[in-house]
């Protein structure tokens, strides 16, 4: 009696499970979000139904970086050619590196700062390949999901 | 650290006594200083650089694993995914995949896009180049760093390999199933590692890079998986913005 309502009970979860995954990409879609929406992508990316990675719980201190694998990843510019930091890498592997909390220029947003909106007037840019949303003199870097963190200026 | 001691005491034995000075740099000699660069490791990147070149229609993708290091020294390790499709002179379409970000390059000798699938936005600029030139072009201007771009140079006097100031062989290995020769180089603070495929027709297979300015020494590791017979067509490397799509503009680089 005890485990048949048990089985019972888990049916229906498992059902909404079911449901929910089923639901994700049509989420993904509605909001204009979603691993390959439009153009066609390369066998590398990620399977279609895979979200994307979102980094609003990342702890902040994981942005506090002194020093990557390489400035570049290709040795001839490691090797041959005095690479900037000004130097975007292609792997990114964070939102750039920054200084955890430093104030930019008087704006009010601190560097590291999540958020779930950015101002009307953000106008979206690229710069040394990422695309950024520039708010006068605050940056913003999506982050998946609705969310964009605060980063240091770029240049 | 008993080294630097060791030397310092010589200096000192030579500096107070000029007289003994070539017994005990006989003594301090254990053997004679052999040619830290092995010219046939050095060899060993020409040829591969000179095959890559001849390569006119091929599809390259990679994993990469690298590091970065914390204020604190504690390290944290990402990955990444490319896929370039290539035909040379002057076409390339390439997607470039990591935690932060899905971005597509496409270039048909003429005009260069990037597009962000994500977020629909592109951005179209007026280049023609080789691909070579394009990529010291994307740099010089708009700070944009591609993927194996080391396959573009190498073989090409855009990469000297007379600074490299130690080069070793380290014996062969099997890369995800070929037969590879390992080769280690010293230049600068950096050291490196490739993994070129046995025989005539040299293919880097794995290349490792660390960097040693920072006493962390953060590593990047890459594999690389090539198709010399790709399947794709000449209209990849057109784009059309989708539906929806928002242009933004692609700012140049600036100098701080």
């Amino acid at each position: 009696m005890k485990s048949s309502s048990g089985k019972l009970f888990l049916f229906p979860l498992a059902a909404l499970v079911l449901a929910s995954l089923a639901l994700t990409p049509l989420a993904e879609a509605a909001r204009g979000g979603g691993g390959g929406g439009g153009g066609a992508r390369a066998g590398a990316a990620a399977r279609p139904n895979v979200q994307p990675p979102n980094h609003s719980r990342a702890d902040v201190g994981t942005r506090d970086v002194r020093s990557s694998s390489v400035n570049n990843v290709n040795v001839n510019r490691n090797v041959n050619v005095d690479v900037d930091q000004n130097h975007r890498n292609w792997d990114h592997p964070v939102a750039a590196a920054v200084v955890v909390g430093a104030v930019i220029g008087g704006a009010a947003a601190a560097v590291g700062t999540t958020v779930n909106t950015i101002p009307v007037e953000c106008v979206p840019v690229y710069y040394g390949g990422m695309d950024y949303q520039q708010c006068g003199a605050t940056w913003y870097q999506y982050q998946g999901g609705s969310t964009f963190v605060v980063v240091n200026p770029p240049y | 650290m008993m080294r630097k001691l060791a030397v310092l005491g010589l200096l000192a034995m030579s500096l107070a006594a000029p007289g003994v000075q070539a017994q005990t740099a006989a003594a301090g000699t254990v053997r004679p200083a052999a040619n830290p660069v092995n010219p046939a490791a050095i060899q060993a990147l020409k040829d591969m650089g000179a095959h890559l070149q001849t390569l006119k229609r091929f599809q390259v993708s990679t994993e990469l694993t690298g590091e970065v290091v914390l204020a604190s020294g504690q390290k944290l390790q990402h990955t990444a995914t490319a896929d370039m499709k290539v035909v040379r002179p002057g076409m390339m379409r390439v997607a470039m995949d990591s935690a932060s970000s899905s971005r597509e390059l496409i270039y048909d000798g003429k005009t260069l896009t990037l597009w962000t699938p994500a977020r629909k936005y592109f951005s179209t600029v007026k280049l023609e180049d080789t691909l070579g030139g394009l990529m010291n072009r994307l740099e010089e201007k708009y700070g944009v760093q591609l993927p194996m771009e080391d396959f573009f140079r190498w073989g090409t006097p855009d990469a000297p390999f007379d600074k490299i100031e130690s080069a070793m062989n380290a014996g062969q290995a099997i890369v995800d199933g070929d037969l590879c020769d390992h080769y280690a180089f010293r230049q600068g603070r950096i050291d490196w590692q490739i993994w070129i495929t046995t025989g005539s027709k040299p293919l880097p297979r794995k290349l490792v890079i660390t960097n040693r300015a920072d006493e962390a020494r953060p590593q990047s590791m890459q594999l690389f998986d090539w198709n010399l017979k790709p399947t794709f067509k000449d209209s990849v490397f057109k784009f059309t913005p989708p539906k929806g799509a928002t242009a933004i503009e692609m700012l140049p680089r600036k100098t701080k």
